[in-house]
């Protein structure tokens, strides 16, 4: 333990934490309040006393940078040792890495846009308390950009997909998906980011993200990527209390609150949900050695522990639960398999890339999923004749896309697996389409926002996306031949089989 | 520079929205970047076979607005859909049941697609018989 | 909530498992007589019914030198229930409503 002793304290901590954090505060002289602090009064949200805001930790700068480093120590010493002992040939498959090409290409880079807009939080927030707790988290959000980036960074050497993560994320299709997500967060107001992502993304949906990616991480051997969650996981214990404490706080100053935070529970649990599509994929195909199902991440992670738990909690302050939540329950059974459906006939465009499931993975498929999976199972075997007569079900063109969500549309509706849902509004003489009534629901209550958005398929047909073709559009996108298309007899599949001297095994799945 | 839609055409640009509030501050009111003026003479067409599980999602084509139908079919619709290896071109649109917003439509070669009723990101339906 | 005397909710903790959290988790079974700990891979689950107490100087019994409550970030994965204390000598996770 590199822990130095402790020194005697003449403060309790208690009042250390006061002295350091609240005690700091003043009111101004030179300038008002509302000039000091011009963002937190156009929401609508009524603040009376910052000062009732809880900062449970009590953490002083001093602490949080000792055990920090501390933490950060231990990462780095394991991220040492998997390099240094070729750890990645101990993977499942390269296959699996297809799941952390995603992560690093969709989820790092909103790590750096939360901490980015936790420091704008930091100074912008009225008490001293929430500022605090926002500094903390800024600090938190661009160590988890750093340590994802290193903890990935070693694969880098070896398999492709990994290299241009930044590049990609504000160019390509799929990575517009929540890149728009944070980018709408980040263009709300101060309370609304609070609510969109300090509860609803770090407290509503944080395990349906974490903990698929972290325990996929760990069943699959990658120790890197296990040995960061673990490391991450305190400090997102502190960004759990931060989202908790943030609704709690904005139901309990005024009740003129509640129907503008109930607002923002029903848009960005939406929006959150949207995304977690993106996971439902990776946990049900991507993964060599399954974890679990989505449709039991999803019932235990949303369903249990915030329908059944949190959801009864806040009741106490005339919160219900999100509106769309039924739709996202029946959709369960079904997310998974069509988010994968459009990933596999669009990775010819990806920096990742996809294959039929073996027979083995689809009894698994069959098992978790025996109402909803033989339809599915029908497409994979047309695609398999389709692949025995020299074909590759690659789409030749581009997909309609959601306005709101940016996902091509291939959520079908409740009553028929086979038919796309579609919804529109025209507003101001345009149409605008949609992938369901979540989505929609969202445009329509702020459709001057929504219709700027860059939805990629769009801007491509502008000519925006460097080319009209598609070589042209991947080059753009800083593609580099291997990074996509079909796993099989790719550049990973074929590396893989090569490092592990398999001259004719197929390389799995 | 846009044909005059009807209220009764199919793919009608009739508002279903009224405008919202806005909060924010300061000025807010930014123009759509999907705007039909960004596109020329053109417009983007959804085309979506309903029914047919194969492609996840409706294509989305880049059109002009005044192109043939015929046009559309031999240059867009069919190199896209004959892709899914149990589409038959040589069966003509004939084998198809189209719509646009859920009103019956009849292509025929020389109609072009405003004609038929298409506008800016309206969906074209078609159903196998 | 009609019966008048409740089951209280369950509280808990999460915590890394390692030889260095070894003796965190005797402590807090030491001072929570109602508590169950669960093994799981990679990290052990403490759940007790309404509320949880994690007292520095059982965790420094049972360590062998000193410790501060601060050090249980380095501990925790994650916890359910509300945090309604932390100073120097302990944390005190129970239930508001």
């Amino acid at each position: 333990m590199t822990i130095a002793p402790k020194a005697p304290r003449k403060l309790s901590m208690k009042q250390r934490y006061t002295a350091l954090t609240r005690d700091l505060d003043w009111d101004p002289s030179y300038v008002t309040t509302e000039e000091m602090f011009p963002l937190t009064s156009f929401e609508g949200i009524k603040i009376h006393d910052w000062s009732k805001w809880e900062d449970p930790f009590r953490l002083t700068v001093d602490a949080y940078t000792k055990y920090q480093a501390e933490k950060d120590k231990r990462l780095y010493a394991v991220l040492d040792g998997f390099a240094q002992s070729q750890g990645h040939l101990s993977l499942t498959d390269a296959s699996y890495l297809n799941a952390m090409k995603l992560f690093l290409q969709g989820v790092s880079p909103l790590e750096y846009q939360a901490h980015r807009n936790f420091a704008m939080l930091s100074r912008h927030l009225n008490g001293p308390g929430p500022r605090f707790a926002s500094l903390c988290q800024s600090l938190d959000e661009i160590r988890h950009a750093q340590t994802e980036i290193h903890t990935l960074s070693n694969y880098n050497k070896y398999y492709s997909g990994f290299h241009s993560y930044l590049h990609m994320h504000d160019r390509v299709w799929y990575l517009s998906v929540p890149k728009s997500f944070f980018d709408d967060a980040l263009s709300a107001g101060p309370f609304e980011f609070l609510i969109a992502i300090g509860f609803s993304f770090e407290y509503l949906l944080t395990n349906l993200l974490f903990v698929p990616f972290m325990s996929g991480a760990s069943f699959n051997g990658d120790l890197p990527t296990m040995t960061f969650g673990f490391s991450a996981q305190s400090d997102e214990s502190r960004h759990m209390t931060l989202g908790l404490e943030a609704i709690k706080f904005l139901l309990e100053q005024d009740e003129a609150n509640v129907p503008i935070v109930q607002h923002w529970i029903d848009k960005w649990f939406w929006r959150g949900y949207r995304v977690t599509a993106l996971v439902a994929q990776m946990l049900d195909y991507m993964l060599p050695r399954k974890v679990m199902s989505w449709r039991e991440a999803f019932e235990l992670y949303f369903e249990q522990q915030m329908l059944g738990g949190l959801f009864k909690d806040l009741e106490f302050y005339g919160i219900r639960p999100p509106l769309h939540v039924d739709k996202a329950i029946q959709e369960k059974d079904y997310l998974s398999h069509q988010a994968y459906w459009i990933l596999y006939q669009f990775s010819h465009a990806a920096a990742f890339t996809t294959s039929v499931p073996t027979d083995e993975h689809m009894d698994w498929l069959q098992e978790q999923y025996p109402d909803t999976f033989p339809v599915y199972r029908t497409l994979w075997e047309k695609e398999k004749k389709n692949i025995e007569n020299g074909g590759r079900h690659f789409v030749r063109g581009l997909p309609q896309l959601c306005q709101v969500c940016q996902i091509p549309m291939g959520f079908t509706e409740s009553d028929d697996p086979f038919v796309q849902a579609q919804r529109e509004t025209i507003f101001e003489g345009e149409r605008y389409n949609f992938c369901s009534d979540g989505c929609k629901y969202i445009f329509d209550h702020e459709p001057v926002k929504f219709r700027q958005a860059w939805l990629p398929v769009h801007q491509i047909y502008q000519g925006n996306c460097g080319a009209a073709d598609l070589p042209g559009v991947l080059q753009w996108y800083g593609m580099q031949p291997g990074d996509g298309g079909e796993y099989q007899g790719s550049l990973d599949n074929e590396n893989w089989k090569k490092w592990h001297d398999m001259a004719e095994e197929t390389g799995g799945h | 520079m846009t044909a005059t839609i009807e209220q009764t055409s199919p793919g009608a640009l009739v508002d279903t929205l009224e405008a919202q509030p806005i909060v924010s501050i300061g000025e807010y009111n930014f123009p759509s970047r999907s705007a039909r003026e960004l596109y020329g003479d053109d417009m983007l067409i959804n085309v979506w076979w309903k029914g047919n599980p194969w492609f996840v999602a409706a294509a989305m084509f880049r059109a002009p607005m005044a192109m043939p139908f015929g046009a559309f079919w031999e240059a867009l619709f069919v190199p896209y859909h004959e892709e899914d290896p149990d589409f038959d071109a040589s069966k003509g649109w004939e084998q198809f049941d189209w719509s646009i917003s859920g009103q019956s439509v009849t292509p025929s070669a020389d109609v072009s697609l405003t004609d038929l009723g298409m506008t800016h990101k309206a969906v074209l339906t078609f159903s196998s018989k | 909530m009609t019966e008048a005397a409740v089951e209280p909710r369950a509280v808990g903790v999460d915590i890394q498992e390692n030889e260095q959290n070894r003796p965190v988790v005797e402590a807090i079974e030491a001072d929570n007589a109602e508590a169950t700990v669960r093994y799981l891979p990679g990290m052990v689950r403490i759940s007790a019914p309404g509320r949880l107490v994690i007292n520095r100087e059982t965790v420094e019994e049972r360590m062998g030198r000193e410790w501060e409550t601060h050090e249980f970030q380095l501990a925790i994965i994650s916890y359910f229930g509300h945090i309604k204390e932390w100073d120097d000598d302990q944390i005190l996770i129970a239930w508001d409503h």
